[in-house]
Formats: structure tokens, sequence, C-alpha cells
């Protein structure tokens, strides 16, 4: 009996023992799947260990060559395509987008001037939009480390404080702190176990509100293996 | 005597093979250490056996194809598309090599579990896949990609979600896969 086509619709066929060919692994890599295909090749990623440490040594390639290649493409592998509204193309595309300019110079001609829109309230987050303050871009630790003391980033210029939060490999917090400056040392109380952790800065704004950096990762390389806190048997009860 | 100067000479000395730009040497060296450092990333116990000739290799491979090439109009995409396949190729070769040498030490085979054993271990991994199978699409592949082990920024790369959707797909879709597990009739 012939295998099922792993990947209906795309235009290769399962190959390699059932795993994605080179030429999939490179499209993944440089954005050039179509979604279906995409989402095929990663629901296979999953569910195959072999296809998972590929997938993952080439986001790790990606990662590092971004830090010297500005040939990696855009959007790559750990960065998928997000859906975008549809733009015109030129040919007749074009020209209809030239006759539309021009209907609406015409039109706004003729209209009243619109109000303008609402200015956002002072104590909401801005997260977008001209007036969206800088988020606080992080410095280190980032990557591979031995034991990481500090975590430092650059000052958002609105800031009056800044919030450190440190993650674990699943997601949860192990330790946050505030602080004012932008440099936090590293607890005194956590020691430095081998493994991923993540961490992000949120700062506080003097107008109000917050704006949180990107989410980093880094690989504690060597050290004694941290052991999450256990709950107390009061708490299970 | 004139020596004949091959690109395999070149590269064993990490020099680059004539006609090719010093830049494009210089990005070839890098991924070249990049891949191997990648590689080892996830190689878990076998990290150590991803030497320096695993770099050395690489490093051929890459002079090698950059030679091929007669006119590459974008040298640094070009070699980025390059260590993408070499990373592939190298993975499967480590993956073959460990096949081979668990082949060759003559591993006994995994303790038979019993076929009464084995019979509901099927059971309830077809039920398990039965429950994914009701779940939403993104509530499935977060769930599914939580049960292999995937981290949450790994599912926020692969998907393009934000943490807390994810977070919030990982919650919900195994509160969906609970459900459907115990409609079933299995629970624990």
């Amino acid at each position: 009996m012939a295998e099922p086509q792993l990947y209906p619709g795309a235009h290769w066929q399962a190959a390699a023992g059932g795993h994605p060919p080179e030429e999939a692994w490179e499209r993944l890599a440089c954005g050039e799947l179509s979604e279906h295909e995409r989402r095929s090749l990663l629901d296979h990623v999953v569910d195959c260990a072999e296809c998972t440490r590929i997938w993952r040594a080439l986001v790790a390639l990606e990662r590092g060559a971004r830090r010297f290649d500005p040939g990696v493409p855009k959007p790559g592998l750990a960065t998928p395509r997000r859906p975008a509204p549809r733009a015109w193309t030129w040919g007749l595309g074009g020209a209809l987008a030239a006759a539309a300019a021009a209907a609406l110079i015409v039109w706004a001609g003729v209209r009243p001037q619109l109000p303008e829109p609402p200015r956002q309230p002072a104590g909401e987050t801005f997260r977008s939009g001209p007036e969206a303050p800088a988020r606080p871009v992080l410095r280190a630790p980032l990557g591979a480390v031995a034991a990481p003391q500090t975590f430092t980033w650059d000052p958002v210029p609105e800031a009056v404080s800044y919030r450190v939060e440190l993650l674990d490999a699943d997601g949860e917090i192990v330790w946050s702190t505030p602080t004012a400056e932008t440099s936090a040392a590293w607890p005194s109380t956590l020691p430095h176990s081998p493994g991923r952790f993540y961490w992000r800065v949120v700062a506080e704004l003097e107008r109000g509100g917050s704006t949180a950096s990107a989410l980093e990762d880094f690989d504690v390389l060597d050290g004694p293996r941290y052991r999450p806190p256990r709950r107390r048997q009061d708490d299970a009860r | 005597m004139e020596q004949a100067t091959t690109i395999g000479d070149h590269a064993a000395g990490s020099e680059a093979p004539l006609g090719l730009s010093e830049r494009s040497a210089d990005l070839a060296r890098r991924y070249a250490r990049l891949i191997r450092s990648a590689v080892a990333r996830v190689s878990g116990a076998g990290a150590a056996r991803i030497g320096d000739d695993v770099e050395q290799r690489v490093l051929i491979q890459l002079f090698r194809q950059l030679s091929g090439e007669q006119d590459i109009r974008h040298p640094s995409s070009y070699i980025y598309r390059a260590a993408v396949r070499e990373t592939v190729r190298v993975l499967r070769g480590e993956e073959r090599a460990e096949r081979g040498r668990e082949a060759a030490a003559e591993l006994p085979p995994p303790g038979e579990p019993g076929p009464e054993r084995a019979l509901a271990s099927r059971e309830l991994r077809e039920q398990v896949a039965e429950a994914l199978n009701t779940l939403s699409a993104d509530r499935r592949r977060a769930a599914r990609a939580h049960l292999a082990g995937f981290e949450v920024k790994e599912m926020m790369a692969m998907h393009g979600w934000t943490y807390n959707r994810a977070r919030n797909l990982i919650a919900r879709g195994m509160a969906d896969l609970r459900r459907a597990l115990r409609a079933r009739g299995v629970d624990g």
C-alpha cells in the first residue's frame, strides 16, 4: 500500500523515510512555504523526534546568523509570516490604485475636514502608533552563558521604574524584582541551574501604563541545579 | 613542480579557495562554527561528539557550493540557504551514525511490556489521538506540542503566537483534552 502523502497539496512528496526533504527545510527557513505547507511540516515536526532536533537546530542557526549576516531572510523560521492585507500589484492593479488615489483626492477636496481621532488618554498602555514609547531592549544575559551575574537593558526615556521578570523553561515566573536602574543582580536565592531561562523587563511609564521588552532567552551552561519551590502541604489541601 | 590547488586543500586549512571573495569565505567560516554549535545544542548526550571535524566538513561543503556557482547575486543569502541544507545533512548523518553505533553495540531490545499492557497503551494512545482531533485547530496544535515537550517560546516561534496567546492555547487545549478524555471514560 502506498504511504499517505505527508503534505497533501504541497508540491513535494514525503521523502527521506517520511521526513521533509532538505528543500522543504530550506524553504521553511527562508519563509517561502505557503501557510498550508508550513503548518503541515510543523505538525510533522511536533510528532517526529528527529525533525524536532532539525527544527531546533535551524532556529538556533537563524538566531545566531542574524547577529552577523544581513542576508538571513525575514520572515524566517522563527518569525512566521503574518497575514498581511492584500497589496496592489503594478499593471492593472497599479492603474486601479492610481485611479482610486485620484478619486480620494477629489473626494477629500469636497468633503468637510473630518475631526481628529481622539488622543490616547493618559494612564493607558501605549502599544502602537507614533506615540508608542520605546520598549526596553535587553542586553544581557542572552545566548549561552556560564553563570549570569547581572541583567542589563537599555533605558527607556519615559520610564520611572522597571520590573525584571525571570521565567523558567515552562514559562513560570521564578523571580521578579522592581528597580529604578537599568540593571539588576541575579537573585542570590536562585542558583545558576543549567537549562533555559526567559526574561523580560517591564518599564513603568511616567504618564502611566507600561511597556514591556520582548521575551528573550538564555541558556545557563553549568552550575547547581535549580529546584522550583515545593508547594507547601497546606496549599495542596 | 607546480602544486595543484584543490578546494579541499584550502578548506582543510580554513583558507578560502581561489576565486572566492574574502567576505564570502569569512561568512562561510562563521556559518561553519554556528552550525557546529547549533548541532551540538540539540544533540543532547551526543554533543561531545560534535567536534572540529564537523566544522571542517561543513566548511569544505560550503566552500564547494560557493565555488561551484558562477554568479551569486546575494552571497550572504545564498550561504544561509547552503547553511540550512548543511545543518539538515549533519543532523541526519549524526542520526544515522547513532543508529549504527546502537546496532554495533548490539543493545538488547527494550523489555516487552506484556500484551495486556501493550494493548492498554495502544488503546490509550488512540483515545488521546481521537480526543485531540476534537479540539479546535490552534488548541490542538498547542496541546500536541505541549505533550511532545515543546517550550512556550518554541510554540511562539513556530506559529507566530504571542506569549499570552501560546499560554492560553496550551491551558485551554489541555483543559479541552481532559474533558474529551473524560467523556471517553479516561480519567486520571
